[in-house]
């Protein structure tokens, strides 16, 4: 089982010194309501933004001693919390640019099959071929959660699920999350108190300024 | 990476180079996420730029010959503007003005592309997904900004001369063979192999401080114009020095 350690994450005057460690199972949720020491540990784990003071320990070594051995694309898929894609690709090129990366060239009837099971999951029509700025930011963000999904990372990190869906893409992204959660590891960061009770199968809570309180049951 | 929140030093700017260097060392394992960059890069700086490069090559030439020709010829001494033709176009202006035209035209719009990748969060997407920027955003472009400065430099001297047979025949009545006779003689090896390296490292100086300054850029969009006007600034004081040292160096080792 993969074991997470952070010591000392500092982020300008927003967040000092935090330290964590845990066990990555089934589906973690670091709930937050305000929303930003959650995302920041998951930008910490895939190294998004490199202004963060700190130490990432992946089963015991560093992280960049840990992604030497093991691709990042394999270890981790990060879904933004919007629907980030290149602008200058189209939707399929940006899909098919990090499935190349992870599965090599020449399956390219395999990306195809596996785009159309996760749009028919997702119950979405897409015109592959657009540019990322003609299409709406809902519907893009749930086109990037689909190609952290087409690379089968071990832990899928997801930034505030619910940001920008409406009420049914929600019931929809809880539902596969649902399901995901019996396939892969996930870990989750979420502002929403309902989601965290009804997804998660252990918390980390950020409530009490940057104490981070376990609870391997639902936040009750 | 670069740290965001401190402010950038002349040192950052050699750690930035140093890791150019070394992803494109290392590029043959990245090959095909670059390519399609880099041939977009070449499309962009260099195709597209022809018809520009063209005319302001035609113009320079013409004016050069004339001018040089009506100057000469009072004192009987005609013979030598291929001399100024030269010396003063395939050694010098050949270079430092495609170099200024691809600074308008593709270093600032690699600066404003990098920049605004950074506000948009593509450079945050492509590092999540374990794809370097400087290998995929970097050094595609300055392989293509390189090719492309090579290219039109040659063109440019090309047309240049062309246009400077062109123009002294319509005043002069000068044969096409004659002029070339006259031209190739005074052209040196050093002036050609001066004019091969130039372009490169021009090249090389306009794609690596585009980038850098576009790259720097933290999250304002606001920045994106300042780091731009940064990169033209700069360019253009380096290429000046570079182009210095390069003419004292092969002119040192010619002597």
């Amino acid at each position: 089982m993969m074991k997470i350690c952070i010591k000392n994450l500092c982020v300008a005057d927003a967040v000092c010194d935090l330290s964590v460690e845990f066990e990555v199972k089934n589906a973690i949720v670091l709930f937050d309501p305000e929303e930003y020491r959650a995302g920041i540990l998951l930008k910490k784990l895939v190294d998004i933004d490199s202004s963060m003071d700190g130490t990432v320990f992946i089963d015991g070594v560093t992280k960049a001693e840990y992604f030497a051995q093991n691709p990042i694309a394999s270890v981790f898929g990060y879904v933004f919390d919007e629907g980030i894609m290149l602008s200058n690709l189209s939707i399929r090129e940006n899909l098919m640019l990090p499935y190349r990366l992870r599965w090599g060239t020449g399956r390219d009837e395999e990306f195809e099959t596996q785009v159309r099971y996760w749009l028919q999951m997702f119950e979405l029509e897409m015109d592959l071929e657009l540019r990322p700025a003609f299409v709406k930011p809902s519907r893009l963000k749930i086109m990037c959660f689909i190609r952290s999904l087409l690379l089968q990372p071990q832990v899928l990190l997801i930034d505030n699920p619910y940001y920008l869906l409406n009420q049914s893409e929600r019931i929809k992204m809880l539902d596969i999350l649902q399901t995901l959660k019996t396939q892969m590891k996930l870990i989750v960061a979420s502002t929403d108190l309902d989601f965290t009770e009804n997804f998660a199968d252990t918390v980390l809570n950020f409530e009490v300024n940057n104490k981070i309180v376990v609870k391997s049951i639902a936040i009750t | 990476m670069i740290k965001h929140y401190k402010k950038k030093s002349s040192m950052d700017f050699f750690l930035f180079i140093r890791m150019v260097i070394s992803e494109t060392l290392q590029s043959k394992k990245n090959t095909h996420l670059s390519s399609l960059v880099t041939l977009r890069q070449i499309l962009f700086t260099g195709f597209e730029a022809l018809p520009l490069i063209g005319f302001i090559a035609l113009g320079i030439g013409g004016l050069i010959i004339l001018q040089g020709y009506n100057l000469l010829s009072n004192f009987g001494q005609g013979i030598w503007v291929h001399v100024i033709l030269v010396t003063v176009v395939i050694n010098e202006l050949s270079g430092i003005i495609t170099a200024l035209v691809v600074i308008a035209r593709s270093g600032t719009a690699i600066s404003t592309e990098l920049g605004n990748m950074v506000v948009n969060r593509e450079i945050d997407l492509l590092n999540s997904i374990g794809i370097s920027p400087i290998a995929y955003l970097v050094v595609s472009r300055m392989i293509g900004v390189m090719a492309s400065m090579l290219i039109l430099t040659i063109y440019f001297n090309l047309i240049a001369v062309l246009g400077g047979w062109f123009f002294s025949s319509l005043f002069h009545k000068i044969e096409f063979r004659a002029f070339m006779n006259d031209f190739l003689s005074v052209l040196k090896i050093s002036d050609l192999l001066m004019s091969l390296i130039k372009p490169l490292f021009f090249g090389f100086i306009i794609a690596i401080i585009s980038s850098f300054q576009g790259l720097s850029v933290y999250k304002a969009s606001t920045e994106v114009p300042q780091r731009t006007i940064k990169a033209v600034m700069h360019s253009i004081f380096l290429i000046i020095f570079v182009d210095i040292g390069i003419t004292w160096f092969v002119s040192s080792l010619v002597k």
